[in-house]
């Protein structure tokens, strides 16, 4: 893992992205052999649309994965693939790992934090566990990081292990704030994250392990010396007393597998059937890494460890390394394309390389504050759609309208105060630098808001009472960036649980989000439990939004009801569901910056 | 025979309906979503393997592992590095990187045009706190097809080529005591052989024999010290910084003959970025000058040459003499973050004398080029550059005047 991490900012990366091009034609599609098919939601043809306990809210995972092995993935190659083959299927539909009722379930993959519970300042600001780091006393330095980034791994007194990581030499507090503030944004979001705290190392508190060892170029091992400790703490920003601002980050239960990829599935964990690009909290994953300008979302910054629970070994997906976010692009201050401009890109270069250096790139115009351990990060200048990690990712441009819109609604749960916790939790010590990223980041929230609430139907939460009664949510009015349509437009079918199939039965308009069938059609609408199967207890409703300055609220989204004891239950949602499938690209960016 | 037959009915009758029973049990053995997850699952289990990288990812993870392309680690091919005018080269290598940073590479290379190159060479691990190593490398070159023009700066544009094998053992110290400094000092033995081409047009042979030093093959000890203030953010690929830099050559011929000599190369080097590195200006000015004692003289194949890399719409080693300047003015703009196009003027002359050594009389050259880059190194430079004498097509994979 550190052999990987320590390539990310490798000065060779262009040679091998000038050559790779060449062979990695050669190469057979291995995301397409280990593709899982099928939708693990939906039914099959001759199961029901819904069952009796739709919509899941936690996936489990049922078998064994012990035998699931570490397996390190190439940062260039997978560059490289990301860059130029484009991975992964080819037709984007629907995301799968949803539940019917379009929202993302718990799972090893994600837990529902943010919109779904309350979440208080103090949760913030504990982030995943109540680890406060490492204990003062003999921090016992076990491994050291390899390459560009200095680090290593040390054990505490409680036999805690921890991996330190450093600001760059000049650039106080970037990237350790970075990494404190950003993990916690993604704990809260849902993500599963490493415990991350930052604290203060001295010289005099390391001890050499005995065991302790430095990887080779050869792939052997050598016993560390006290001056590799040294070497390292030389690449490292130090504070005016000697010592050195870190931040540590508990070692993740489990044995650690390496990373994920964000196409196909791992061929090794039984419990994973879903295409990775096909997930929608990897989907979703753009506009968090929007939010926060994390560039680098790429299969080495994540991890999957296996754990053990009740007696049975499942994979447990985590993203980390957050250092390269906000301004920081963990060696340094972030280059100014990132988050604008893939690594390699044909569109600009067509524009550019004739131009003279007349084709000045917009972003080359952005000013950035001058605050401590702030770098390149700012909200005035941002375009969520526009927004681009450096290397094409490709559960990022198979992020369709109802993937970003449901990370929009999650990031608009998170509050101006629980935002400005976290940014505490970086402990920056120019109260303006708190202040500005605080700001940025609620201003850069609202642009997502703005900007992916409003590109589709917004309609949510709706409820149908026991009278008929539909009522459901405008989001992008219920936050201030559309203005309300003149009018809502109900169609009512009875359904068909065991077909499939719709029938009309009425129409119904109102102004407000709150409305009923028309008379003759809620006869026909009450639940007949005479009928064999269930056919007579369900509710289709499809509601758009009429009148509106967005031309695509006009589409409706489709909410299914079951009738049960406690009266109707919200079974089904569907936000796009006649959207025919498209082609993988960032949907939203075709507008210039 | 009715008897059979409605046996046969019966159990065609009983085994459709055993089939509809099986049938719909099939269709009602999931009879929750959480079944059907954990059908899929387990269906994914009975065909779980481990993950095959391809080819490509384990020589590309194995190298990574390794630290990375520029970690000595094995076999490896190595590009160019025998001498200016070798066409495309390459050939086996082997590397290695010790525990204590020191590295060794043996390397051999064949050019396109019959240029060979053979070396082993070594660097120590940094110490005195990281800011100094030392290094040292054995080397055999043979350049079979060298260009040799007239001396001066007003030479016709005829020449011949000569054959030239040299052959060196030799060591250098580097220190930096502060950052933008850069100290270094070595000294080794060379020596060279050198003769008309087998290729040679022998009515132009007069070239070549009217060269100080022509078939001299002497033996140097070279010892060389150089200085250098570099505030350059890459030596290989730069934007922005300066450079000024020193370095004197004392060549002192061990065989007899007359031809030891002590050269001195200077460098200024000026990059100006401009809203970002959007665009990049560049100036460069390089001047080298030789002195010898009384009745001694410099061989023409250590002579300051001009042309190709520096003079770029000129020949290689077009110019020669016992002193030149040369100057280079460019524009360079932002492509992409790995590519960059420019253009360029080159100015400049090799001259006898010492006072002939100003800014008039100089040969020029202007041109257009792309460059693929990374943070710090060229990777390849595709130039077109035109003088009075033609149009020139440039590949390179080293930065402007290297």
């Amino acid at each position: 893992m550190n052999s990987m991490r320590a390539l990310r900012h490798a000065r060779w990366l262009p040679l091998v992205v000038a050559i790779l091009p060449l062979t990695l034609i050669v190469e057979s599609n291995p995301s397409a052999a280990v593709a899982s098919g099928g939708a693990p939601l939906r039914g099959t043809r001759t199961a029901p649309t819904f069952y009796d306990d739709d919509p899941v809210v936690r996936i489990v995972d049922t078998q064994d994965a012990s035998n699931a092995e570490a397996r390190e993935i190439s940062l260039v190659h997978d560059a490289a693939i990301n860059l130029f083959r484009r991975p992964g299927l080819k037709d984007v539909g629907r995301a799968e790992s949803i539940n019917t009722i379009d929202e993302v379930p718990d799972s090893s993959w994600f837990t529902n934090r943010a919109g779904s519970r309350p979440i208080t300042a103090a949760d913030m600001l504990e982030g995943p566990t109540d680890d406060t780091g490492p204990v003062p006393g003999t921090w016992t330095v076990s491994r050291k990081a390899n390459g560009v980034s200095p680090g290593f791994t040390i054990t505490d007194e409680r036999n805690r292990r921890y991996f330190v990581k450093f600001d760059p030499p000049g650039f106080p507090e970037l990237g350790t704030g970075a990494e404190a503030v950003v993990t916690r944004l993604f704990h809260a979001l849902g993500y599963h994250v490493p415990q991350v705290v930052i604290g203060t190392l001295r010289r005099d508190n390391l001890v050499l392990g005995s065991d302790a060892t430095v990887r080779l170029p050869d792939g052997s091992h050598r016993r560390m010396h006290e001056s590799d400790i040294d070497e390292q703490l030389r690449r490292a920003e130090r504070n005016p007393d000697g010592t050195y601002r870190v931040v540590l980050s508990a070692a993740l239960p489990g044995e650690p597998l390496e990373g994920f990829k964000y196409e196909g599935t791992r061929p090794d964990d039984p419990n994973d059937i879903v295409p990775h690009e096909n997930r929608r909290e990897l989907r979703g994953l753009r506009v968090f890494s929007a939010w926060v300008n994390h560039t680098d979302a790429k299969a080495i910054n994540s991890m999957d460890t296996l754990v053990t629970e009740n007696g049975r070994s499942h994979v447990r997906h985590h993203l980390f390394d957050f250092n390269a976010a906000l301004g920081s692009a963990g060696i340094g201050v972030r280059e100014r394309r990132d988050g604008y401009e893939y690594l390699a890109e044909f569109g600009p270069v067509k524009k550019a390389l004739p131009a003279f250096g007349f084709y000045v790139r917009p972003w080359l115009t952005i000013d950035y504050p001058r605050l401590r351990g702030i770098g390149r990060f700012e909200s005035k200048r941002f375009v969520p759609e526009l927004w681009r990690p450096r290397v094409p990712n490709p559960a990022y441009v198979r992020s369709r309208a109802d993937d970003t819109f449901w990370a929009a609604r999650k990031l608009m749960a998170l509050s101006d105060e629980l935002i400005r916790t976290a940014v505490s939790a970086g402990r920056y010590s120019d109260p303006g630098a708190e202040q500005f990223l605080a700001d940025a980041l609620i201003e850069r929230r609202d642009k997502i808001g703005r900007a992916f609430l409003t590109g589709v139907n917004p309609i949510v939460d709706p409820s149908l009472a026991g009278d008929g009664t539909l009522t459901f949510k405008n989001l992008a009015v219920e936050h201030g960036f559309a203005p309300p349509p003149s009018g809502y437009h109900v169609t009512w079918y009875r359904f068909d649980n065991a077909t499939g199939q719709a029938t009309a039965v009425g129409e119904s308009k109102a102004i407000a989000p709150r409305l009923s069938p028309p008379a003759e059609a809620l006869a026909r609408l009450r639940p007949d439990t005479t009928l064999a199967g269930g056919r007579g207890v369900y509710v289709r409703a499809d509601i758009s939004a009429t009148g509106g300055t967005q031309s695509s609220w006009v589409a409706p989204v489709r909410a299914y009801f079951r009738s049960g004891a406690d009266g109707w239950k919200l079974v089904g949602f569907e936000r796009m569901p006649d959207a025919p499938p498209m082609r993988p690209g960032l949907v939203g960016a075709e507008r210039n910056f | 025979m009715t008897s059979d037959m409605h046996r046969l009915k019966s159990i065609v009758t009983a085994a459709l309906f055993a089939g509809a029973l099986l049938g719909t049990a099939h269709a009602q053995d999931v009879g929750s979503r959480a079944e059907e997850m954990a059908r899929q699952q387990e269906e994914k289990a009975r065909k779980v393997a481990a993950y095959r990288p391809s080819w490509i990812e384990r020589q590309l993870l194995s190298i990574e592992q390794a630290g990375g392309f520029g970690v000595a680690r094995g076999l490896f091919v190595t590009f160019g590095d025998i001498k200016r005018g070798a066409g495309l080269a390459l050939g086996p290598a082997y590397g290695k990187t010790f525990a204590s940073g020191a590295v060794a590479i043996g390397k051999a290379a064949y050019s396109i045009r019959g240029y060979k190159v053979a070396q082993v060479s070594a660097r120590s691990p940094l110490f005195a706190e990281g800011r100094a190593f030392v290094r040292g490398r054995a080397r055999w070159q043979d350049a079979p097809k060298g260009a040799v023009f007239a001396l001066g700066p007003d030479s016709p544009n005829t020449r011949t080529e000569y054959a030239e094998t040299k052959t060196e053992l030799g060591g250098e110290a580097v220190f930096k005591p502060v950052a933008f400094v850069r100290l270094g000092a070595g000294v080794g033995v060379e020596r060279f052989d050198t003769g008309l081409s087998r290729t040679a047009d022998p009515a132009r042979a007069f070239l070549f024999h009217a060269m100080p030093g022509a078939g001299a093959d002497p033996r140097y000890i070279h010892g060389q010290a150089s200085a250098a203030i570099d505030s350059r953010d890459g030596e290989g690929y730069t934007r922005q910084g300066t450079l000024l830099r020193a370095t004197l050559h004392d060549y002192r011929q061990q065989n007899d003959g007359p031809y030891s000599f002590q050269r001195i190369d200077g460098a200024v080097e000026q990059y100006l970025p401009i809203l970002h590195g959007n665009w990049v200006l560049f100036f460069g000015l390089r001047a080298s000058t030789t002195a010898t004692a009384a009745g001694r003289d410099v061989p023409f194949f250590l002579m300051p040459d001009l042309g190709g890399h520096d003079l770029r719409g000129f020949a290689n080693y077009r110019f020669r003499d016992r002193h030149s300047i040369v100057m280079t003015a460019e524009y360079r703009w932002y492509a992409q973050e790995f590519l960059d196009a420019a253009i360029f003027y080159d100015a400049g002359k090799a001259v006898p004398t010492r006072g002939s050594l100003d800014f008039t009389g100089l040969k020029s050259s202007v041109g257009a080029g792309i460059r693929l880059h990374g943070a710090q190194m060229t990777v390849l430079r595709l130039e077109v550059a035109r003088s009075r004498e033609g149009v020139r097509l440039l590949l390179a994979f080293s930065p402007v005047g290297q």
